[in-house]
């Protein structure tokens, strides 16, 4: 993306940050060390670094003033120009311009001012020696001590200027410097161009104008005389005289320029003699290259040169030979960089100097030898020296004179070292080197790609976390198994990796805060020399990493605080000697890891903080009253400095005094989750440490849930967790308060704050003790859940920041939690209006799918907000849909028809059954008995209210009948047709609303399902392994439906038929088909014999058959008795077999509808379905049901 | 030659009718639109996680494959009552400025094709309840939609 200066922007606006920081450093350096070459070779190498980058970009007046810069410093260089006090403020004044355009770039703006004043300035300094007077024994010191330059040591040779024949239009000295830089810039040559016109041309100005333009796209114009800019206004111009830089030759420039109207045109090339003696100005490279270089050097040993070819200007091929000349060289050396680059020589070149580095084993003058072929002009081999320039100092101690005396005096003439050998190792060098470690190759990665790697990890781990869960499902479901205990192996596995790869990850994003300390070193000296204190400032710990985002922040924060600890902390040397203290103040900067967290420490040595007066100020402003104020700890008084507006500055000065630099401070630390601790001690010092969390993106964290809604409390903010009785907590002045083992803190209840009603009526509840600003304070929440890892989202990317969370986090199973900010939560107590009409009803519970024991849906009083309306009424059109859905897939043919809340069906199985009832039933049975039974059955209720348990029990006797009994039976079956045809009317009147209602039945199941249950565990013990019983399907079905089920009409069934006889009357069936059966008692008996052929039932296979039967339908009387607290006795069971008719008929269900339950035998891994029929008196059902609350 | 008789004016004049496509939906009894550009995906309405502290028509936050996307009562934004949901009930996902959010909507309805040259401005006189974010209103037929600004909508979140 292009920036403000085009696609460059990004990269000179890197650089440039990182030169001027460089300069800085250096000139500080250079200061204490004034003839050091190194450094003043470093300031050199950077200003011309930064000149061409400006003038790449287009920052022309920036990179003029670089070069005037560069001119200065070229003096100093050369020992023409003493470096004193006023030199050096001249060059920060200087620097500090360019940093000015250099921020304005990066605010998106191109600052592109001349600089008129500075440059005047500098190019007087250089004209006259010095502003202030310079002090000539310092200049003997150092030129007496600055060696001759000599190969063994790095310093090129000294300038001399560059003789430019003289051409047609005069160029004063300074423009010849240029013209030469230019020249070597562009590998061009200088070239004088006259031009006249013919007396009568019109628009001359215009003419000479559109010459230039013509000529500009194939080079630079120098200077023009007349000016460019005169040509346009008009006027009589007899001739242009210029100067062209180009690569173009006579011929060239000679085509363009002429046309009719020329009268003269006069072409000469500027002759550069003694090239040999220009400055070698060897190759530039940038960190990275560097870096590399050095690495290679390190493992290659050998020797690193700085080579310029030069070849005589008429050379044929010039290209061709340089290519030749690297390639001779390449036989036992490595080229490492070359101005131009290899593949341009090999496409021809017309520049006749070459510029490359070389790693060589080869001493100088080999090289020398080889290099020197036919046609070499010039040869220039410098040694060069491999020093880690870019880096500022660690920890060192720049001191700062408070006199510019000091500066002199202070340093006697300090000689370089003798000629250190610089081939072999590296030369020493006067700024510390870093560690090897920084060294490293480094690659620059945009931080969005970083972010999003984060949440990728964060994503990984939740899911993570989420297999565990399935995992536990897996063990209740399946108990341990080999499979998976292997897949909890694996899953331990990933967790390892994925937290491994997540602080892997975050490491990226640190970065060592040594850059953000030595920004400060500038700061320091500047400050001391506005108050007139003496300071020096020590830096420890510069290699501690803090995240990115946290070291772009501190800047500022370390910057108002240093700037209140020389301002207001730091006495002048004469207090300071009243108090027998060194007359020298320390700012001592400091960075290091406490437990989880990175601080950041500023300590001074000055008169510390002043309690009373604070305290004072705080009273005025209303901060706090005097009352309170005696319970205030030191630490509470000294935060009262963060208070916007607030200082106890007698006086405002120029530095600080607003009261407004701490307050920011507090802000932007807070912003980072940080917080600042201060410890002082009247007349000793003060102490600042900023405190920050490592910016991990998993936080452990205590989950609570209030009303099923989760939250999290970060760990690092939890004290403890404990239970409180309701009169433990009191109330003082407004506010809720309890003791905690003789301490007394401030309590808050979660519910008011986050919205939601009043629990009332609780004597006992959780609650989270949590740390703020070195207190403590509890919060009283509903529930604890427990401790859990979270990776926080921010709420901000899709909807905005909400005071009192920090974000939100996606648990494993998808549920949303939010994640509390004590420091948030907290100015809501005071902020938030509670709303104390808030009220709750009971409203279904949305987990109840998740618990593992009932799943009634069980009510949970909820407070009346919006959203839970809207998840309770979704909840319950899920749930209707899912009721409807199961009773859907019972049946595969015809659908029982089931009650529901659906008026339009209902009233058809009314219809329906009306009409059965009408007519007369054909029976396909021969058993007499049955006749009569299907005649009764005929006359039995529709669905709305099923048979009686009365008249079934009648046939039971009418089966058993005699001759006698026959009439007698007639006699009372009339009368009971009678009845319950009186009772059918009565029941098709019956309101709809009094069937059985889906409420009713999800009752029945749940107690049905206790009874299978018990059943289960019974047979379990029984049979001695699992037997896992399912919840009965129940449903309403009639004779018709089931025997439809039934494949195979005269497959062999036999079934169990158990009586219930008390408060509830009916019979139990339980059937099984001869497979089936034969099946599960085998299964149960485990028995091998294969005697699912026999057609009859083995008696061990009947009687293990029976015993089930037993078993479930008495555990299911017992489970009905006991909910509702009635009297039901089983009998004893009857075995009937037969076709499924048949079977189905010893219960005499007939036409009508009953309830038939599908119960599932679990056992051994299969899944064994037999059928019970379930038919009470029904009237009986309901009023049992009714009690079953 | 061929003398084309065309109803439509755009034609006549010579001007290309850029046609916008809108998801129209139903909030109490009216038809609304938004430009389909913005709308990410159509859901069955989910389980809402409340925030504590903001304003009543936002329901809360849920997860949208592992998203965390606020979502908004428009009923209730139009100052009026809550949805009432219901079968047919929808959450509209929306995707604007980079932000997602979804909308409870009454009733989805269909995708419709609207000329830039039936969409009008209307001013106050028209629905007096949402015409802080109602600018214009288009016409497909006969059907006249009022489409959502969704710079305005957004910044009453």
């Amino acid at each position: 993306m292009a920036g403000i200066l085009g696609e460059y922007t990004e990269l000179f606006l890197e650089e440039s940050e990182d030169q001027i920081e460089e300069l800085n450093a250096n000139l500080l350096k250079l200061e204490s060390d004034h003839s050091n070459p190194d450094i003043i070779n470093d300031i050199f190498r950077a200003a011309h670094s930064l000149k061409s980058s400006a003038a790449f970009v287009g920052l022309l007046n920036l990179s003029d003033l670089a070069h005037k810069m560069e001119n200065l410093l070229q003096k100093i260089r050369e020992d023409k120009l003493s470096v004193n006090v006023t030199l050096v403020n001249l060059l920060f004044e200087c620097f500090d311009l360019i940093k000015v355009v250099i921020d304005a770039v990066g605010q998106g703006e191109k600052l592109d001012t001349t600089f008129p004043e500075m440059i005047t300035k500098l190019q007087n300094y250089e004209k006259e020696g010095s502003v202030a007077g310079s002090t000539p024994p310092t200049k003997s010191t150092t030129s007496s001590s600055s060696p001759a330059p000599s190969t063994p040591v790095a310093t090129p040779k000294p300038i001399s200027k560059p003789v430019i024949s003289e051409g047609l239009l005069h160029l004063d000295e300074l423009e010849i410097l240029d013209l030469d830089e230019e020249m070597r810039i562009r590998n061009a040559s200088a070239i004088d161009i006259k031009v006249v016109l013919k007396e009568n041309t019109q628009m001359k100005g215009s003419r000479y104008a559109l010459m230039l333009e013509l000529l500009k796209p194939s080079g630079v114009i120098f200077k023009t005389q007349p000016e460019e800019d005169d040509l346009l206004k008009g006027g009589e111009i007899n001739e242009l005289l210029l100067v062209y830089i180009t690569q173009l030759d006579e011929e060239e420039i000679n085509r363009i320029v002429h046309s009719d109207l020329v009268e003269e045109i006069k072409i000469e090339t500027r002759s550069v003699s003694n090239t040999s003696a220009s400055e070698f100005i060897p190759l530039n490279l940038d960190q990275d290259e560097l870096a590399e270089l050095e690495e290679e050097f390190k493992s290659r040993k050998g020797n690193v040169f700085d080579i310029r070819v030069v070849l005589k200007t008429d050379t044929p091929m010039k290209g061709l030979r340089f290519t030749l000349i690297l390639q001779n060289i390449k036989q036992n050396s490595i080229i490492y960089k070359s101005n131009p680059d290899i593949e341009i020589l090999e496409r021809g070149t017309e520049l006749n100097s070459l510029t490359f580095i070389l790693l060589t084993d080869m001493s100088i003058e080999d090289v020398k030898k080889t290099i020197s072929v036919d046609m070499v002009d010039y040869l220039n081999v410098e040694p060069r020296n491999l020093v880690s320039t870019a880096k500022p100092l660690s920890a060192h101690e720049t001191s700062t004179p408070a006199h510019q005396e000091n500066a002199t005096s202070a340093k006697p003439s300090q000689t370089p070292s003798a000629p250190a050998p610089p081939k072999k190792e590296k030369p020493q060098a006067v700024a510390a080197d870093k560690d090897d470690s920084k060294l490293t190759k480094s690659i620059k990665v945009s931080s969005e790609k970083l972010d999003q790697l984060m949440n990728n990890v964060g994503e990984l781990v939740i899911t993570n976390s989420g297999f565990q869960k399935i995992y536990d499902d897996l063990v209740r479901t399946f108990g341990d198994d080999t499979t998976l205990t292997e897949l909890k192996g694996k899953i331990d596995q990933i967790n390892r990796i994925s937290k491994d790869l997540q602080s892997g990850i975050m490491n990226t994003r640190m970065v060592p805060i040594g850059s953000v300390f030595n920004r400060f070193s500038r700061l320091v000296r500047d400050l001391s020399m506005e108050t007139h204190k003496k300071v020096q400032l020590i830096l420890l710990g510069e290699n501690t990493e803090l995240d990115k985002k946290v070291v772009d922040m501190i800047g500022e924060p370390l910057l108002h605080l240093i700037r209140n600890s020389i301002d207001h902390g730091l006495e002048t040397p004469e207090e300071r000697a009243k108090t027998s203290k060194s007359d020298m103040g320390t700012v001592e900067l400091n960075a290091y890891q406490g437990g989880n967290n990175i601080m950041v420490e500023i300590k001074d040595d000055g008169r510390g903080l002043n309690k009373g007066r604070i305290l004072k100020k705080a009273i005025e402003n209303g901060l706090v009253t005097q009352a309170d104020a005696q319970n205030l700890s030191d630490n509470d008084i000294f935060q009262f400095i963060f208070a916007a507006g607030f200082s106890t500055a007698a006086e405002v000065t120029d530095i600080s005094g607003r009261g407004v630099g701490m307050n920011v401070v507090n802000k932007l630390v807070q912003d980072f989750k940080g917080k600042i601790l201060i410890n002082s001690v009247e007349g000793q010092g003060a102490t600042f440490t900023l405190c920050f969390p490592q910016a991990l993106a998993i936080i452990p964290s205590i989950l609570v849930s209030m009303e099923e809604e989760i939250y999290a409390f970060p760990l690092s903010e939890v004290f403890e967790t404990i239970r409180v009785k309701k009169e433990q907590i009191n109330t003082l002045e407004g506010h809720e308060i309890f003791n905690l083992r003789g301490e007394v803190l401030p309590i808050y209840r979660l519910n008011k704050i986050i919205g939601l009603s009043d629990k009332k009526d609780l004597e006992e509840f959780p609650v989270v003790i949590v740390n703020f600003n070195s207190r403590k304070l509890g919060f009283i929440v509903d529930d604890m859940i427990g401790k859990h890892e979270t990776v926080i989202k921010t709420l901000e990317k899709n909807f905005r920041n909400i005071p009192g969370l920090t974000g939100a986090s996606i648990m494993g199973d998808g549920t949303i939690i939010l994640v509390l900010d004590i420091p948030g939560l907290i100015e809501l107590t005071n902020v938030i209006k509670i709303d104390d009409t808030l009220e709750g009803i009971e409203m279904l519970r949305l987990n109840s799918s998740r618990s593992s024991d009932n799943t009634v849906t069980e009510k949970i009083y909820k407070t009346i907000t919006s959203t839970n309306l809207y998840n309770s009424r979704l909840l319950e059109m899920v749930l209707s849909d899912k009721s409807r859905r199961k009773k859907d897939k019972s049946s595969e043919r015809k659908k029982p028809i089931v009650i529901v809340h659906e008026k339009e069906t209902e009233e058809e199985e009314i219809q329906e059954e009306i009409t059965i009832e009408s007519s007369i039933v054909e029976h396909d049975s021969s058993d007499t008995s049955s006749r009569i039974e299907t005649e009764i059955s005929q006359s039995e209720e529709p669905i709305e209210e099923l048979g009686t348990t009365t008249m079934q029990e009648e046939p039971e006797n009418s089966s058993e009948e005699d001759d006698d009994g026959r009439n007698q039976a007639k006699e009372m079956l009339k009368s009971f047709s009678e009845q319950t045809k009186q009772r059918v009317e009565a029941m098709i009147d019956r309101p709809i609303d009094q069937l059985l209602s889906n409420q009713e039945i999800r009752k029945l199941e749940t107690v049905v399902n206790t009874g299978t249950m018990n059943a289960g565990l019974v047979l379990s013990q029984l049979v001695g392994s699992n037997v896992d019983l399912f919840m009965p399907e129940i449903a309403l079905t009639d004779k018709d439906i089931l025997v439809d089920l039934i494949r195979d009409p005269y497959e062999h069934f036999f079934g169990l038929k158990i009586r219930m006889n008390g408060d509830l009357n009916g019979n139990l069936l339980m059937i099984f088909s001869e497979e089936k059966g034969n099946e599960l008692s085998n299964k149960l008996l485990k028995s091998n014999e294969n005697s699912t052929l026999a057609k009859k039932l083995s008696d061990d296979n009947l009687s293990v058959l029976s015993e089930i039967s037993n078993i479930v339908c008495a555990s299911i009387i017992n489970s009905l008795s006991n909910k509702a607290k009635v009297q039901i006795m089983p009998s004893v069971p009857e075995l009937v077999s037969g076709t499924f008719r048949e079977v189905l008929d010893a219960v005499k269900p007939e036409k009508t509808k009953f309830l038939s339950m599908n119960t599932e035998f679990v056992y051994d891994g299969d899944n064994l379905i037999g059928n019970l029929i379930f038919l009470p008196d029904f009237d009986e059902l309901v009023q049992l049901i009714a009690k079953l609350n | 030659m061929q003398v084309t008789e065309s109803n439509d004016t755009s034609e006549s004049t010579g001007q290309v009718d850029e046609i916008i496509q809108f998801l129209s939906f139903a909030v109490s009894n009216e038809i609304f639109g938004i430009d389909l550009i913005h709308v990410h995906e159509i859901l069955r309405p989910v389980f809402i996680t409340r925030v504590p502290n903001v304003e009543v028509y936002v329901l809360g936050v849920t997860n949208l494959r592992g998203e965390i996307i606020p979502i908004v009562d428009l009923k209730k934004k139009f100052e009026q009552d809550f949805t009432e949901i219901t079968k047919i009930s929808r959450i509209i996902v929306l995707e604007f400025n980079s932000k997602r959010f979804g909308l409870v909507v009454e009733e989805v309805k269909q995708v419709i094709k609207i000329k830039k040259s039936s969409i009008s401005f209307i001013n106050n006189q028209l629905s007096m309840d949402f015409n802080h974010m109602i600018d214009n209103v288009g016409r497909s037929g006969d059907l006249i939609v009022l489409l959502i600004d969704l710079n305005k909508l957004i910044s009453l979140t």
